[in-house]
């Protein structure tokens, strides 16, 4: 049976039911005994939505209220028919949908399979196949975003060039956010964040000035808190970021390279008398540090050359 | 006498510490999902009552429904916000509608990006009373905050959501989640997921496992993972090779989840891509690692027919005012879909 002959089916039937129900009167007599005008009996406001939603094309809707209906009285045959007629010309539009669906799909049409896929989902909610079809459609068209957003960064980072969007990508918006802590004298923030626009873009050279005089800033706070070896960490961090040689940074550099050979220097003298070979790394360390630190030159000759002692 | 009264305060104070702790939930999602069409008792999917003097959604939900937080499964079926005493009721076992596609259009999930809160504005940054702002915007215009979690049943079609259902994470666990956001979230009992990578815990700027923690147990706010480093995912490093580089994408997947399933006991279910950029090889692993979800940071709402692995998210921005962030409430998508 084709849709239009349910469709015109159901509607005859509620149209009939409507009829008879109109024409069942209870003739009422009147005090003086004479009959009185018939009181009509009408559908139920419920009967009247579905109607109405049928007559709407609003099928699925239809049939929830003649379910509802149902629920109130499961034994009403009149309802068991209307909502079985209504759950047939939904199955059958559905099954049109779905050819319609395939059809644009065979033809490249990806906007109206789309299309008519919603209308079956619409009208049947528990259509696993319109729903796994129409969730593909979104999966192609989320990767192609996707995809094509990769693509753009991983040809800037080759051009060595930093967003040409940077409205849009969420790297820009971590560089400004470290920049601004920067201004706030928040340089750890400041790394934190830069660092994540450095992740996808590693070779940008503002970016890299940027984190890379955080760092300093906060190898001279540590050097100046007497925390020298953090302080070199940071400092070998600001080295490596640097895109350029700067005269200012040499000083203090120096500084705390000194600092921390004699740091490293008086470490090994106290370590010696019971830990040898870790008093040997110590004062290799200040050497490293400081090429010319004569005494821990001496001290390490010493070390390495004489026997250790026997108890 | 002195006694007799001290003895009723401290049963006063008692029942009221008990009241607070077994306070009904706001929210509840629907029930487990609705057996197929074939297996139902149409009596007993629906029942119709009538409105009696003193009756609320969320008594007749905790009557019917098992939970008052259920209330929004009456209001929505019948498209009501309050209820008139005499006035017919239609009380659903079960959303019938799983996925939100009408004859009028589509549900659409928004699932909003915070980052960062402070007192100092900034695109990445923003203030409490922003915050605040939107946050009772979506109480007073009928919003429903629910949890990231209640997304992975509804994609699959198998429970149905609130009407204007909207879902709120944070990215990169920051402390200052815990100082502004959280509050203004208890206040509201909105839910969150607060997405964190693992090498950030520690930092002076980061939330501290023990925030994370007194957090959860609040019940509202949920912790999910956001990579072990915050490297791009979508990015080889220099000289790396395919099968490095897997190693790599497993143990950036693999890390954060042990890391929070070991110290919050929680159970997993999402991953937020850094930088909202992931591919293929990513979302295999995903896949294997009992990962249910994926979020990007691509804008836009999610239908039920949402790729899962491929969330849309909507940042919010610190300079931008309450217009800005109302258009990115869309809940629903109309189109004549007869």
């Amino acid at each position: 049976m084709s849709v239009i002959e349910l469709h015109r089916r159901v509607l005859t039937a509620l149209a009939l039911t409507a009829m008879s129900l109109t024409s069942a009167y209870a003739a009422t007599p009147n005090n003086a005994g004479n009959p009185a005008a018939p009181a009509p009996v009408v559908a139920t406001p419920r009967e009247q939505v579905a109607a109405q939603l049928f007559e709407q094309g609003r099928y699925a809707d239809a049939l929830l209220q003649w379910q509802i209906l149902l629920a109130e009285a499961p034994n009403n045959a009149a309802y068991q028919s209307y909502a079985q007629d209504v759950q047939d010309v939904i199955e059958q539009k559905v099954r049109e949908h779905m050819q319609a669906a395939n059809y644009a799909l065979s033809i490249g049409d990806s906007a109206n399979e789309q299309r008519e896929l919603l209308k079956a989902l619409a009208l049947s909610p528990v259509n696993g196949p319109a729903l796994e079809l129409l969730r593909r459609i979104e999966s192609d068209r989320a990767w192609s975003i996707e995809n094509a957003k990769l693509a753009k960064l991983k040809s800037n980072i080759e051009k060595k060039i930093t967003s040409t969007e940077p409205e849009h990508d969420q790297e820009q918006f971590y560089l400004e956010l470290g920049v601004a802590l920067f201004k706030e004298g928040d340089y750890s923030g400041a790394i934190q964040e830069i660092q994540k626009y450095l992740n996808s873009y590693p070779n940008d050279p503002a970016a890299r000035r940027q984190i890379s005089e955080a760092y300093f800033r906060v190898a001279v706070y540590l050097h100046q808190t007497g925390q020298l070896i953090p302080a070199m960490n940071n400092m070998e961090l600001a080295q490596r970021y640097a895109v350029e040689n700067i005269p200012a940074r040499e000083k203090p550099v120096q500084e705390l390279k000194y600092a921390l050979a004699e740091e490293y220097y008086q470490r090994g003298a106290r370590d010696l008398p019971t830990d040898r070979n870790k008093a040997i790394e110590e004062w290799q360390l200040a050497l490293k540090y400081n090429s010319n630190h004569a005494l821990a030159r001496q001290r390490l000759s010493e070390a390495t050359t004489s026997a250790p002692r026997t108890p | 006498m002195l006694r007799q009264l001290a003895n009723f305060f401290v049963t006063l104070g008692l029942l009221l510490l008990s009241a607070c702790a077994e306070q009904a939930p706001l929210y509840e999602s629907a029930p487990t999902p609705a057996p197929p069409p074939a297996m139902r008792t149409p009596s007993k999917d629906y029942t119709v009552v009538v409105v009696q003097p003193g009756d609320t959604t969320r008594r007749l939900a905790a009557k019917h429904l098992g939970s008052p937080g259920r209330a929004w499964m009456i209001e929505d079926f019948n498209d009501i916000k309050t209820l008139t005493p005499g006035q017919e009721v239609v009380i659903p076992a079960h959303m019938p509608n799983a996925v939100g596609v009408y004859s009028t259009g589509y549900q659409v999930v928004p699932v909003l990006c915070y980052h960062r809160f402070g007192l100092a504005k900034n695109k990445m940054v923003v203030t409490p009373t922003d915050f605040a702002d939107q946050m009772a915007y979506l109480a007073q215009n009928n919003y429903r905050v629910i949890p990231l979690a209640d997304l992975a049943d509804f994609l699959r079609g198998e429970r149905a959501l609130p009407r204007r259902s909207v879902v709120i994470t944070m990215d990169d666990g920051y402390k200052s989640a815990y100082q502004y956001a959280y509050p203004i979230l208890r206040r509201h009992g909105f839910p969150a997921t607060i997405f964190v990578y693992t090498d950030f815990v520690g930092s002076r700027e980061a939330l501290s496992w023990d925030e994370m923690r007194e957090m959860t147990r609040s019940r509202l706010i949920d912790i999910q993972p956001h990579s072990k480093t915050h490297a791009n995912l979508g990015l080889t490093e220099a000289g790396e090779t395919d099968a490095v580089y897997r190693e790599r994408i497993a143990t950036e997947l693999k890390t954060p989840a042990q890391e929070i399933k070991r110290r919050l006991n929680l159970p997993i279910h999402t991953f937020a891509y850094p930088y909202g950029d992931s591919t293929t090889l990513v979302v295999e692993q995903l896949k294997q690692q009992e990962y249910a979800l994926g979020v990007t940071v691509q804008p836009g709402t999610n239908a039920a027919f949402a790729a899962p692995y491929l969330l849309q998210r909507s940042m919010v921005f610190g300079d931008e005012d309450l217009a800005a962030f109302k258009k990115k409430l869309e809940t629903f998508v109309s189109v004549d879909l007869r």
